[in-house]
C-alpha cells in the first residue's frame, strides 16, 4: 500500500492577522466575517497536489496569537516541517512582530545546529490585501523582511477574497520538496 | 492716494488677506499679531487703506470673504497629468454659459469664472452661478496646486462636470486623464514616523486609529481617537511616564492624522482648516507624498 506523506504545517502571526481566515479560505473555502479567536491549537488537515503530480497531506496547525498562549506555543512546534508567517497588511507592528517574536520563537525550537540549511521551510504571507486603503505596509517591505528570514517566498493575499491563498499553501508545500 | 491705486492695492491682495481684513475691521479686540496687518509695521498702512475703503466695497469684500470662507471644507485630491502653463488659466475668459447644467428656465443665470493666487504653491479657482436670487447662486472652489500637479476639489453636486470642462481644458494637455488620489493610510502612517524621521517641522495634533473587528479583532470600538498639541510626543511620555500601554496605538491601521492646519483621513480626503500661506506649504508637502 502506497503510503501517505503527511507533512505538518504551523501558522503565525500576531493575534487578529487572518491566520484562522486563511486556513478556512483553504480547507473550507469560506470566509467568516466575525472574529473567533483561536483558544491554543486548531487542527485542520487538506490533501494538495503538487507541480509534479504528487500529493501530501498538510495537517495545518493554526496557533493562538495571543500572548497568553505563549507558554505552550513551542509545544505544537516539534516536528513541523514547514511555517506560514502571517502579517497583516494594514498594521504595521504586525510584520515587525514577524522577526521577533514569531521568527525568533520558532528558531528557538525548530533551528538546526547546521546554520547553512534550515530545518524547516518558511514562507511570508501579507494577509488583507483587500482592505487597501488602509494598507500601511508596502510589498517591497514584507519582501523585504522575508529576505532577511531566509524565507522562500513573500505572497500579497486576502483571505476575505480569496487571492493567492490556495497558492500560499502549495507554494509552501513545493518548497519542501524543491529543498530535497 | 488715489482710488484706482487702492483698488490695485486690494486687487493684489491673497484672497485670504481680504477675510483678514474684514475680520480685522469689524472685530478691533482682535489681538495684534506680530506681523500681522494691525502690527506696528503694517498698521499705518492697513489703516490707511480700511478709512479709505467706501462702503460699497467693503460690502462687495464681504460677500467675497464670505464666498471664500474655505475652512472646515472636505476636499477631493486629485491628481493632474501634463499641465500646462498658469498663463492659459489666467487668459480664460471670465463669464461662460451654464447651459449644460442647469435648467433651461435658469437662462437668466450667469456662470463666472475667476483665478486668485493664494500663495506660491495654491492657486484658487473660483467657479460661480451669478443670479439676482440667491437660491439659484452657486460657487464651486478648487485649489490648484501646480508644483505637486494636484488639484482640490470641494465635494458638491456638478463640481466634477464644472471641473472637466471649465477648469482642467486651461490647466492640463490631457484633461481626460485626471485620476482620483484617495488619502490612503500609508499617507498617514509616513506622517507617524518619530519626530527625526519626520520631513516636517510641524505637530500631529489629532490621531485617529481603527479598532475594527475585522482588522484587531476587538469588539465593541471602531476607533479611538487622540487629540492634543502633540499628539505623537505625549503619547510617547505618558507611556514612559506612568508606565501605561498604548497598545491600541499599533493596533489598528491609522486612518486619520492632521495638524492644526488640516486633517487627512481615509475614506473621507482631506479637511483644511485654515488657509494661510504656511498651512499651504504644509498641506502641499504631505500631498506630494501621496
Amino acid at each position: 500500500m502506497k503510503q501517505k506523506l503527511v507533512l505538518k504545517l504551523v501558522l503565525l502571526g500576531d493575534p487578529g492577522v487572518g491566520k484562522t481566515s486563511l486556513i478556512s479560505q483553504f480547507v473550507h473555502s469560506r470566509f467568516r466575517h466575525s472574529y473567533q479567536l483561536t483558544v491554543g491549537l486548531d487542527i485542520s488537515s487538506k490533501q494538495v497536489k503538487l507541480n509534479d503530480g504528487r500529493t501530501v497531506t498538510l495537517s495545518i496547525n493554526d496557533i493562538g496569537g495571543q500572548a497568553r498562549f505563549a507558554a505552550i506555543r513551542h509545544m505544537f512546534f516539534k516536528g513541523a516541517h514547514l511555517a506560514m508567517f502571517v502579517y497583516d497588511v494594514t498594521r504595521a507592528e504586525s510584520l515587525e512582530n514577524i522577526k521577533d517574536p514569531w521568527y525568533k520563537e520558532l528558531m528557538q525550537f525548530c533551528g538546526q545546529s547546521d546554520k547553512t540549511k534550515s530545518a524547516i521551510q518558511t514562507i511570508v504571507v501579507g494577509n488583507k490585501t483587500d482592505l487597501e486603503d488602509y494598507r500601511m505596509i508596502e510589498v517591497e517591505e514584507g519582501i523585504q523582511l522575508a529576505k532577511e528570514i531566509k524565507a522562500k517566498e513573500h505572497i500579497s493575499a486576502s483571505a476575505k477574497e480569496n487571492i493567492k491563498v490556495d497558492e500560499a499553501f502549495k507554494a509552501l508545500a513545493q518548497s519542501f520538496f524543491d529543498e530535497i | 492716494m488715489g482710488t484706482e491705486a487702492e483698488s490695485t492695492y486690494l486687487a493684489h491682495l491673497p484672497t485670504y488677506f481680504f477675510k483678514r481684513l474684514i475680520d480685522k475691521w469689524e472685530n478691533t479686540s482682535v489681538e495684534l499679531e506680530p506681523n500681522g496687518l494691525l502690527s506696528s509695521e503694517n498698521k499705518e498702512t492697513t489703516m490707511k487703506f480700511i478709512k479709505i475703503i467706501k462702503e460699497s466695497r467693503i460690502k462687495q469684500l464681504k460677500k467675497l470673504a464670505e464666498i471664500l470662507n474655505i475652512s472646515d471644507v472636505w476636499w477631493e485630491v486629485f491628481q493632474i497629468s501634463k499641465i500646462k502653463p498658469l498663463s492659459h488659466l489666467q487668459k480664460r475668459q471670465k463669464t461662460f454659459s451654464v447651459d449644460k447644467y442647469l435648467l433651461k428656465e435658469h437662462t437668466k443665470i450667469k456662470g463666472i469664472f475667476s483665478v486668485r493666487e493664494l500663495s506660491e504653491h495654491a492657486i484658487l479657482v473660483l467657479v460661480e452661478f451669478s443670479s439676482r436670487s440667491t437660491i439659484l447662486r452657486r460657487a464651486f472652489r478648487f485649489i490648484y496646486l501646480p508644483s505637486i500637479k494636484t488639484i482640490l476639489l470641494e465635494p458638491k453636486d456638478l463640481a466634477i462636470e464644472i471641473l472637466k470642462n471649465e477648469v482642467l481644458p486651461f490647466i492640463t494637455k490631457e484633461p481626460d486623464k485626471i485620476t482620483q488620489k484617495p488619502i490612503r493610510a500609508r499617507l498617514i502612517r509616513s506622517l507617524t514616523k518619530k519626530r527625526e524621521e519626520r520631513k516636517p517641522s510641524f505637530s500631529l495634533t489629532h490621531l485617529k486609529i481603527r479598532i475594527s473587528l475585522e482588522t484587531s479583532g476587538i469588539e465593541g470600538l471602531n476607533h479611538i481617537t487622540i487629540q492634543g498639541d502633540d499628539v505623537l510626543r505625549g503619547a510617547e511620555t505618558l507611556e514612559q511616564r506612568h508606565e501605561i500601554s498604548l497598545k491600541f496605538m499599533n493596533t489598528g491601521p491609522w486612518i486619520g492624522a492632521g495638524t492644526k492646519d488640516f486633517m487627512l483621513e481615509v475614506g473621507r480626503g482631506l479637511q483644511i482648516h485654515q488657509l494661510e500661506e504656511k498651512s499651504l506649504k504644509n498641506i502641499t508637502t504631505v500631498l506630494s507624498w501621496l
